[in-house]
């Protein structure tokens, strides 16, 4: 229920919890109106930058896979990709395949744990997963059990759970055997039935209407959904491949955050992640995945945030299945990596985060030595889209008492599931109604 | 038939975390004491039950983890452990360097020092695992008071001279880590 608000006033909050990393937000209201929003984020990706440079060619798979606990495989996938692409070589075939079950482990764990643990709390009235936990322990060691899978996956091909350590630029040191897979598949057969029944809990949440659309932005092959390369396209006509990046996406610098803003060139703010990624590319989501989005009723044209608890519960069925699929068809290649040979150049490479696309660019010597890399993490990406979405949010909500309107910003910013290590640390919110 | 095991007692589950981030200045000491420990348990497992060694301790039978802190995560490494113990870096506002064992039995777990995106760390997963059922039997928090959490590897002074104290802590507590009754044979 809202009631009148006051010509002006000042609301702070201090920490939003449940958000993956530190940061603040500030809301000016005056006269009732919304005069600014502002997301404020504190970025150690640009430090990774410049901790890069001098460093081997070899190196970035293990270091950016530091940046973040959450998602170390995006950074190591797109990093591989543009310092392939700068070496000039090619993987393919089943060491492209295994580097998908890889990742498909990552989306698996990333979004369980936001689906269970920082995200449905909202909806059900808790205040965060250890009360939701007291009451409905089988609903979260069910979502906790199938983040453990995804666990598995990293464990068995990437070496280890965090900041996986079997990935190398050309492929793997190691690659497993059809025998240490099987006892994956047992675990994914059953993810995948508990993964189902999560969709159908989640899509029974009562959600805001609150539709406020920007363009949509993501990877898409023409053979899959896409994760591990494809060109970037959008809902208004961006069509892309990765060394265009830079003529199409621009970040400018502001004051109040260490991260960078980043907006399409004569268009403005854009949206990453899996609600882009659902727009885009729905069709050629698992058949399970899309089996399960016909049944609630989650189509291509869904752009309320507040239902990516949904959206994100299917692309973890997607990503069971897509990892199913693979084992099943896995033969283990005949050498684990190829041979990567370094040369002078510019090397470009994005894939899909658990929250969007993430593009990397590293200039290499003739040695193979570092001499430049940039990393444009999908939270940073997202950052003036989450403004966007909070300044309408706010706008439509400005009648709400102070701790209510809060609530709903803390919220709102979940719904985007901004993974801020990768851009940035906790939250302060901040709303100036003087 | 018996299992032998079930006569004579069951060796206890042991599981070390350390958690931290190597990039963050002094939050890298869980993993550094991780690193020290990971040559300890390869030595001793490669000494077990060889007459002519000293004996290893429970080492041997230890696993080891790195963490991030996340605390859905640290629920699923000491999920099943008789005794867990986590090495981390704190902020309780002692010198830097300090080394403080809390048991999660008798004391206030104590704030990370990191500013940790996955903020929370123990006293969270703590939380957690209690609403879930899934603690360990025993949890010990060797906390490191942090002199500085700055962007790059590298412990500061007062810390990296507090290492050796830490692991001779986990060490400890390894060892004394109790033989546990035996498991409550079937009925025949």
């Amino acid at each position: 229920m809202t009631h009148r608000a006051p010509a002006s006033r000042t609301l702070k909050v201090d920490a939003i919890a449940r958000v993956e990393g530190e940061g603040a937000m500030y809301v000016d209201i005056r006269g009732g109106e919304v005069h600014d929003v502002q997301l404020q984020i504190y970025e150690p990706p640009r430090f990774f930058e410049a901790f890069l440079r001098g460093r081997r060619y070899t190196e970035p798979a293990d270091i950016t896979a530091r940046i973040c606990g959450i998602c170390p495989v995006a950074y190591q996938m797109s990093a591989c990709a543009a310092i392939e692409d700068a070496c000039g070589a090619t993987v393919d075939g089943p060491l492209r395949d295994l580097r998908r079950l890889l990742y498909c482990g990552e989306w698996i764990e990333s979004h369980a744990l936001h689906v269970h643990l920082l995200h449905a709390p909202d909806f059900l009235g808790y205040a965060g997963a250890v009360d939701l936990a007291a009451d409905h322990a089988d609903l979260v060691q069910r979502g906790l059990d199938i983040k453990k899978v995804g666990n598995q996956v990293l464990e068995v091909v990437g070496g280890r759970a965090i900041h996986p350590v079997n990935v190398k630029v050309g492929g793997f040191y190691r690659v497993p055997t059809r025998a240490e897979l099987a006892p994956l598949a047992e675990r994914l057969r059953w993810a995948l039935d508990a993964s189902i029944d999560v969709v159908r809990w989640v899509s029974t949440f009562e959600f805001p209407d609150h539709h406020h659309p920007l363009e949509v932005v993501a990877l898409r092959h023409p053979d899959e959904y896409a994760v591990v390369g494809g060109r970037l396209v959008s809902d208004r006509g961006l069509d892309i491949v990765p060394a265009e990046f830079d003529d199409h996406v621009v970040e400018t610098h502001v004051e109040r955050s260490t991260a960078l803003h980043a907006h399409l060139v004569e268009r403005g703010e854009f949206l990453v992640g899996p609600m882009a990624r659902f727009a885009l590319n729905r069709s050629q989501l698992a058949p399970p995945a899309l089996a399960v989005a016909d049944e609630v009723g989650l189509g291509a044209d869904e752009r309320n945030p507040f239902r990516s608890i949904v959206v994100r519960s299917v692309e973890v069925v997607h990503a069971v299945a897509e990892a199913l699929a693979i084992i099943e068809a896995y033969e283990p290649p005949d050498r684990p990596a190829v041979d990567v040979s370094p040369r002078a150049g510019v090397g470009f490479g994005w894939t899909e985060a658990p929250r969007g696309t993430l593009w990397h660019r590293y200039e290499l010597d003739e040695d193979g030595t570092i001499l430049d890399a940039r990393i444009v993490p999908p939270t940073a990406q997202n950052q003036p889209a989450i403004e966007h979405d909070l300044f309408h949010l706010v706008a439509d909500h400005a009648g709400l008492d102070d701790a209510a309107l809060q609530h709903l910003c803390e919220q709102a910013i979940r719904n985007f599931d901004p993974c801020i290590s990768c851009a940035t640390h906790f939250l302060d919110l901040r709303v100036d109604r003087s | 038939m018996s299992d032998r095991r079930h006569r004579v007692g069951r060796v206890p589950r042991v599981v070390v975390i350390g958690v931290g981030n190597r990039y963050r200045g002094d939050d890298g000491v869980g993993h550094r004491v991780i690193d020290r420990l990971g040559d300890e348990v390869e030595e001793a497992q490669s000494q077990a039950g060889h007459p002519s060694r000293p004996p290893t301790g429970r080492l041997q039978g230890t696993e080891l983890h790195y963490s991030d802190g996340e605390p859905s995560r640290l629920v699923e490494q000491w999920d099943g452990a008789d005794l867990a113990v986590v090495v981390d870096a704190v902020a309780t506002g002692a010198d830097p360097g300090r080394v403080v064992v809390f048991d999660a039995a008798i004391d206030d777990l104590p704030a990370r020092a990191a500013t940790s995106s996955h903020a929370g760390g123990v006293g969270e997963a703590w939380a957690l695992g209690s609403a879930l059922g899934t603690l360990p039997g025993r949890l010990l928090v060797v906390g490191v008071e942090a002199g500085s959490i700055h962007d790059g590897e590298g412990l500061t002074e007062a810390v990296y001279a507090a290492l050796p104290i830490a692991h001779r802590l986990v060490r400890a507590a390894i060892a004394t880590a109790p033989t546990l009754a035996p498991h409550p044979t079937s009925a025949p």
